[in-house]
């Protein structure tokens, strides 16, 4: 136990003068509010357009998969914060959450590549 | 009647116990694929880069997986009955794999810990306290007071259920949407102290009623 103790000192003593040491558990925080590339930010924009035109009340997925007709009504108001869009997840419970570990990873959104040809509809 | 519901609040408590037990070692054993591909170790993987740290990691969870199998097993009163030299053998395991693995792995490793110094301390304090009480329990039965030593070894079990308690915390304040780092360190502590609590007000039952047999 006292070689441990010391041999954690010393180690904690060398690491934390290391950059990458002080931002070590930071980063995955800072990852998820990942700022959207140029065309991201277009197509929320758009989106965002849209949905002030459509006015529908209730938020909905958006696939880029979908028919071009139904997409038009499944448009809908998205969440922004602080300029960052905020996706609600639905978390199942699952026998691999048992664990110290992130418990969720950072997945990026998903946005639709058609919304202009949308909007001039 | 009463020796039923006696039963049943034993029940109550073993099986989940068990059953979250059993699913953390389960859940520990892709790590000895070696493989970096656990969100765990890419969190950590400056820290991962250094040898001692790695083996560290590694003794840790195997003398913990090894801790909780035989700590199911020394609590057991079929087993104590039965066999007194099953609950022998899989106590020295348990005592040898504390104090000589997982207990100072667990200490080197807590300079590292995620969160505050706080954290880093409570890591300590848990790696500390898991050793001397294992030291106690050990050095007690050597000197065959057997009351002292279920107590400490109480004791000493309360530490090593840390890691299960914490896992369920952890759950269930990410289902209340809980910021990871928060949920992290509030985890930590309720399980630390919520375990310390729980073990010494069982101590406290288990000593009154021996103080109650005196009495009659």
């Amino acid at each position: 136990m006292t070689g441990a103790c010391i041999y954690g000192f010393v180690d904690y003593r060398k690491t934390s003068n290391r950059k990458e040491f002080k931002s070590l558990y930071r980063t995955e925080t800072a990852s998820t509010k990942t700022a959207l590339s140029p065309e991201q930010a277009r197509d929320v924009n758009a989106i965002e357009k849209v949905n002030e035109k459509t006015k529908i009340a209730e938020p909905a997925t958006v696939n880029s998969d979908v028919d071009k007709t139904e997409r038009a009504k499944e448009i809908s108001p998205v969440k922004t914060v602080n300029g960052t869009r905020k996706f609600s997840k639905r978390k199942k419970l699952n026998y691999k959450l048992y664990s110290r570990a992130v418990l969720e990873k950072f997945e990026p959104p998903v946005i639709v590549e058609d919304v202009e040809k949308t909007e001039k509809k | 009647m009463q020796h039923s519901v006696k039963v049943f609040g034993r029940m109550l408590f073993w099986v989940p116990v068990t059953i979250f037990s059993l699913l953390l070692v389960y859940n520990t054993l892709p790590y000895f694929s070696f493989s970096s591909d656990f969100s765990f170790i890419q969190e950590r993987s400056l820290l991962f880069q250094s040898n001692l740290y790695s083996a560290s990691f590694y003794i840790h969870i195997f003398a913990g997986a090894v801790c909780i199998i035989t700590a199911l097993i020394q609590f057991s009163r079929y087993i104590l009955k039965k066999s007194k030299a099953i609950h022998r053998w899989s106590g020295r395991l348990y005592v040898f794999v504390v104090l000589f693995l997982g207990a100072p792995t667990g200490l080197y490793m807590s300079f590292f810990a995620k969160g505050s110094i706080w954290e880093r301390l409570l890591f300590m304090f848990m790696a500390t306290t898991w050793f001397i009480t294992t030291l106690y329990g050990l050095s007690t039965i050597r000197k065959k007071n057997v009351l002292a030593h279920t107590i400490w070894m109480m004791r000493s079990y309360s530490m090593a259920m840390t890691a299960v308690t914490f896992r369920i915390y952890h759950i269930v304040f990410y289902l209340m949407d809980w910021d990871h780092l928060e949920n992290y360190e509030l985890s930590l502590w309720i399980s630390v102290f919520g375990n310390m609590l729980f073990a010494e007000w069982l101590i406290y039952r288990k000593s009154k009623r021996y103080l109650r047999s005196f009495a009659t």
